[in-house]
């Protein structure tokens, strides 16, 4: 029971970074019909920010709070640009194009974007110390202590913050009524006077802010990061989104804390090796029965 | 003030060999109604889809008058037809977007308002006070016209789940809700029976009466032409074949061999 607990706990946290990355997908899904295949490497190049930020910030002595918080922005803000300059670049100037053309575009950005961080950063892996440590122990007279660490509290809690930020957002501002809108009809979206144009384009930085985050939540906690990273959790990422139901915010979120539940608690249980195989197998079953994902909605064409 | 809204000058529209629009000139004014008809492929939607910017045409203006200044509509393309030159237009089929409420619809077409007031969102997250003033005039706007089209009890409910009529009716108001100087309405009585056909009569000529706006239609259903229009442009393979008021349109000569072909 207390194991179960643990895997639970540690579950969930891995599930809000991958929930923090399907956002992504689901939105630039919804909004352009497209899947974002370089999002994962967004994801990436928001850790390296991170880590770089974290590493200069720790040189100047300021108290750690201060640090995360002002890390937090500026890898959000850097990521953004990042994001916002590979829509520019690459989906753009393909917009009205046949749909194979930005998935192409999308799959050619990941790789360059994955170059460009192995020549800029080098090939090696990155550590970075455990700054955050220490956490809360339960259950202590058993065999099995059950740890919470503070850097798990940080990052549900951020993750839950970010979220609900989100969801008014989207739901309640005229920002997210135009998103919806763009969404439904960009033709008569633009017709009503909405620069559809600028609506995708603060997508992508939303987005890849969130991406970003969660980017910054892996460098701490798991304190190694390499230029590849962003593949194998873009496509895990990825897999939650359809898994929710891609197009569906809740689905996303929804969907990364399953894949984040499935992965721990098969590893936990039994065999690590095979954490990925568990996932994608997942992901194949529940579409078998569920084809538009667990919130998706189905797309009926009229005839 | 000038009465005159709209003057299209020796409008051609060109694809490869085919002219779609011929050398047309024609005029609508503020506070009415200009209809314009003809025979199926006669260039109707294509006229539209120039004035809305979907189309470049290869020859002639269009020119709007907004407030005491001319504006070529030519220059305007996507979203500043609506946003800056203030032109409307509806489509032949529904295009609202049916996952929203009904009070969504007409809240999205204020988006522009909305969106500075918000400082791009920002404030609205926040919830400040700038920001909900200026909401709050937002769903007064919508409420206003849900009323006049008579929906206001079913704003919260989806615009999908509306009877086909009342959607029509909704996306006309949508429209308003830009504050159009001009609103092209294509085929606006499509598949609505007489009783809603009527009711939409009236929705138009209260917007004719009482907003400072001209209307271009484009229509089959014959009573409603003839019922509410001002002015009507007859058009034929591009070209305009009659212009006058609806009684003169029905004795016409041409129009009549248009539609019904002349006796061998």
């Amino acid at each position: 029971m207390e194991y179960f607990i643990q895997q639970l706990i540690n579950g969930i946290t891995l599930g809000s970074i991958y929930g923090l990355i399907a956002i992504g997908y689901t939105m630039v899904y919804g909004i352009i019909g497209m899947i974002n295949f370089a999002h994962g490497d967004i994801f990436m190049i928001g850790a390296f920010i991170a880590l770089i930020a974290l590493i200069l910030f720790g040189l100047t002595g300021i108290a750690l709070p201060i640090v995360l918080f002002l890390v937090l922005l500026i890898t959000m803000l850097f990521t953004a640009c990042y994001g916002w300059s590979v829509e520019k670049l690459a989906y753009k100037p393909l917009r009205g194009s046949f749909r194979l053309a930005p998935l192409i575009s999308a799959l050619g950005m990941s790789i360059v974007l994955q170059n460009y961080v192995q020549v800029s950063q080098g090939a090696r892996v990155k550590p970075l110390q455990p700054l955050i440590t220490g956490g809360l122990e339960f259950f202590k007279d058993s065999e099995f202590i059950v740890t919470v660490s503070f850097l798990q509290i940080f990052i549900v809690i951020l993750t839950i913050i970010l979220m609900s930020m989100f969801t008014i957002l989207i739901t309640k501002t005229d920002l997210g009524r135009a998103q919806r809108a763009c969404e439904q009809d960009r033709t008569m979206t633009s017709l009503l006077g909405i620069n559809v144009d600028r609506t995708i384009s603060i997508t992508f930085i939303l987005g890849s802010s969130l991406a970003s985050v969660a980017g910054m939540m892996f460098v701490l906690y798991y304190g190694v990061i390499d230029f590849y990273i962003g593949f194998l959790a873009g496509v895990k990422a990825f897999t939650a989104a359809v898994l929710g139901g891609i197009g569906s915010l809740p689905g996303a979120m929804l969907g990364g804390l399953l894949i984040g539940l499935i992965e721990t608690m098969w590893s936990g249980y039994i065999s690590i090796e095979y954490k990925d195989v568990a996932a994608f197998s997942v992901l194949i079953i529940t579409l078998i029965f569920f084809p538009t994902g667990f919130l998706g909605k189905p797309d009926i064409e009229k005839v | 003030m000038n009465k005159s809204l709209l003057k299209v000058d020796n409008l051609t529209m060109k694809f490869g060999g085919l002219t779609a629009i011929d050398n047309l000139s024609f005029s609508a004014n503020n506070n009415e109604i200009t209809s314009i008809i003809g025979p199926n492929g006669a260039g109707k939607t294509t006229v539209f889809n120039c004035l809305t910017g979907f189309y470049k045409p290869t020859d002639g203006e269009m020119l709007l008058s907004k407030d005491n200044e001319t504006i070529a509509l030519k220059k305007f393309t996507d979203f500043k037809i609506a946003q800056k030159a203030k032109v409307a237009r509806t489509f032949q089929n529904i295009r609202l977007f049916p996952a929203m409420s009904v009070l969504e619809n007409l809240l999205v077409a204020q988006h522009n308002e909305l969106m500075i007031a918000s400082g791009f969102s920002i404030f609205g997250i926040l919830n400040l006070k700038r920001y909900k003033d200026k909401e709050r005039e937002a769903v007064e706007k919508a409420k206003y016209w849900l009323d006049i089209i008579g929906l206001t009890n079913r704003a919260d409910d989806n615009a999908g789940d509306l009877p086909y009529g009342d959607q029509r009716k909704l996306e006309i108001v949508r429209a308003m809700c830009i504050e159009p100087k001009l609103l092209c309405l294509d085929e606006p009585a499509a598949g609505l029976n007489p009783k809603e056909s009527s009711e939409l009569n009236k929705l138009l000529e209260f917007i004719k009466n009482d907003k400072k706006t001209g209307i271009l239609l484009i229509e089959h259903d014959m009573s409603v032409v003839m019922g509410i229009s001002d002015h009507v442009v007859v058009l034929n393979y591009g070209k305009k074949i009659f212009q006058g008021t609806p009684y003169e349109t029905r004795k016409s000569k041409e129009v009549i061999e248009a539609y019904l072909g002349v006796d061998e």
